[in-house]
């Protein structure tokens, strides 16, 4: 395991993503929605693409913390980052807790109904009268102490989703990380080998929810608002999936690289025209790339890195480097 | 007692407006072991094709167009987009919900999101039943959906091609070994899927009126009632339809119309955790 070189990747990862922050400082609230959107994307790309389970609930993580923090800045008037640091606590447990022995009880298509199903359930809950002396309802809480589009904002944001990524790659290439990578194709051979494979995917989930919750409680507090559209809804979650997806599902770089073109795309699209003719162009685009690449976008700068490897600095093609 | 009787009828009415939706999403689902998410999105497209033809072709004329054209274009759509990658069930859903997106937008662009159109009944007026006054078009559209799952239970029960079908999501490779054509009788399935879609469409859009984003609620019910019954399971979807369709109204009625989602989904989650299989379904292969 080459620690430095992985090092050096999210190095450079950050450094890219700050320029890309300088280079478009009179457009700062899309890039942070961008790097929101990538922390939720780069997450949920963690446990699904490597456990295995299609895991359509990941929003009960960002929707927790958020609503968590929101909660306690509103209604009990908390410092700011108190809030936050119960919000994720709670987002993350809360959410490991109900899913976790989900995913050790159900596989497969089930296991992605019942996820789909919790959040819809969830939603509905949140918004209704019952649920409005502590969520807001359907108008949510709101003014809550928040951030704004600042270069520092901006520049610490990419910061944590690069730590979070370079965590993530080291312990995809742990023997943990190992042991998931095989028992992913071949979960029997793993169990009849004493080992639960379920222990390692669950830490899998548990990290996944923990990098999902902070940035639950960052985006609901930069949007000055907890309300369900940033937070439980299933748009949001097939917003985070098509990001992943376009990005390279593989890949945590990959999902940086899908929700920056997306939120970005959007950005450009949005002078031009109204919302459906964007998705219709984002979606159609997306539905072309993945038939096309169906590695995601990735796949493309992965083949062109080895060319330049090949020819400037003659080294030989790697594999491409899924982390 | 009259609640209950309300609860009761107008229960089992929409639980055939459900079940009809649903039963072809669920053999699809149980045949190819995966979750086709642009198939509720062809619910939409459907009532909208109702709606526009029915200047054109009358009533009658644009229901049967309608519901033999999205059974070829589930067809069509099953042979260019999933047949390629239909062994695996990941890239299905990803591409699926993708083509499911860009077909609302579509929608949403031609005719607008915010508009809402209402399909003429065949048949108009209210009957009583059991003190219930009830829409005669409501009323047809439960029949007209009995009748079809129980068609299809005796379809795939006292048939070989019926049994095929049922017989396939247990086993592929032991299916291929004894001569069954997955494709053929996946293709098949989507063809008759489609049909039903059509007829569902046309019932639910009169009912619920047809706007670009009719399609969500019937996803996330055809979701519940497919993994509540069990996947590929005839006799499973109608347990769960009338279970999802009796306690909706229950809860509208009795309880709050607001946290229905919540109830019913709730309970959902609940029986699929404690029985992941579903009330009736099968171990997929």
């Amino acid at each position: 395991m080459n620690v430095s070189r992985d090092l050096y990747k999210w190095i450079a990862t950050l450094v890219v993503l700050i320029l890309v922050a300088v280079v478009l400082q009179d457009r700062l609230s899309f890039v942070i929605t961008a790097t929101l959107f990538a922390i939720f994307a780069m997450s949920w790309s963690f446990f699904t693409s490597f456990s295995g389970y299609l895991n359509l609930g990941h929003v009960i993580f960002i929707g927790l913390a958020g609503y968590t923090s929101a909660a306690l800045n509103f209604h009990l008037g908390w410092p700011l980052w108190l809030c936050m640091v119960v919000g994720v606590a709670v987002g993350t447990g809360g959410g490991w807790l109900y899913l976790n022995p989900i995913h050790r009880r159900i596989t497969g298509l089930s296991f992605e109904m019942v996820s789909f199903l919790s959040i819809v359930a969830i939603s509905n809950l949140v918004v209704s009268s019952y649920a409005r002396p502590l969520t807001g309802g359907d108008i949510g809480l709101s003014p809550i102490d928040g951030f704004f589009s600042t270069m520092g904002f901006a520049v610490a944001l990419a910061v944590i989703l690069c730590v979070a990524g370079f965590f993530f790659t080291l312990y995809l290439k742990s023997d943990s990380g190992k042991i998931i990578d095989f028992a992913r194709e071949n979960a029997s051979i793993v169990k009849s080998a004493g080992t639960d494979p379920h222990r390692y995917t669950g830490r899998l989930l548990l990290l996944s929810g923990l990098v999902g919750s902070i940035g639950g409680v960052l985006y609901v507090h930069y949007s000055g608002a907890a309300v369900v559209s940033n937070t439980f809804a299933l748009a949001l979650m097939i917003r985070i999936i098509v990001m992943a997806v376009i990005g390279g599902r593989f890949s945590l770089r990959g999902a940086i690289l899908g929700a920056y073109l997306v939120v970005f795309l959007g950005m450009q699209l949005v002078q031009y025209m109204d919302a459906y003719k964007q998705f219709l162009i984002i979606y159609g685009l997306g539905f072309i790339i993945y038939f096309v690449l169906p590695r995601g976008l990735i796949s493309v700068f992965e083949a062109l890195w080895n060319w330049l490897s090949r020819r400037v600095f003659r080294t030989h093609a790697q594999a491409p480097d899924t982390q | 007692m009259h609640s209950v009787i309300y609860v009761i009828i107008y229960g089992i009415i929409f639980a055939s407006l459900y079940g009809i939706m649903t039963v072809g999403f669920s053999l699809i689902c149980g045949l190819g072991g995966f979750f086709d998410i642009t198939l509720p999105a062809y619910l939409m497209v459907g009532a909208f094709a109702i709606v526009k033809l029915d200047p054109y072709l009358g009533q009658y004329g644009s229901l049967i167009f309608v519901v033999i054209a999205m059974g070829f274009l589930c067809l069509v759509h099953y042979l260019v987009f999933i047949r390629p990658q239909r062994d695996n069930p990941y890239r299905v859903f990803f591409a699926t919900i993708l083509l499911a997106l860009g077909v609302e937008s579509v929608m949403a662009v031609i005719y607008s999101a915010s508009y809402s159109y209402k399909i003429a009944p065949l048949i108009s007026g209210k009957v009583d039943f059991l003190t219930v006054s009830v829409e005669r078009q409501l009323l047809l559209g439960g029949v007209i959906g009995w009748a079809a799952l129980f068609g299809l239970r005796y379809f795939t029960s006292h048939t070989n091609m019926g049994r095929a079908i049922i017989a396939i999501p247990q086993s592929v490779r032991g299916s291929q070994v004894i001569g069954l054509d997955v494709v053929k009788i996946q293709a098949l399935v989507y063809f008759v899927g489609g049909l039903l879609l059509g007829i569902g469409a046309y019932f639910y859009g009169g009912y619920i009126g047809v706007g670009v984003h009719m399609w969500a609620y019937p996803m996330i019910i055809m979701f519940t009632i497919t993994t509540l019954g069990g996947l590929g399971s005839i006799k499973g979807i109608m347990y769960a339809t009338l279970m999802i369709g009796v306690l909706e109204v229950g809860v509208v009625t009795f309880i709050d119309p607001r946290i229905r989602a919540f109830v019913l989904l709730g309970v959902a989650v609940a029986i699929l955790i404690y029985r992941p299989r579903g009330i009736a379904g099968i171990r997929i292969g």
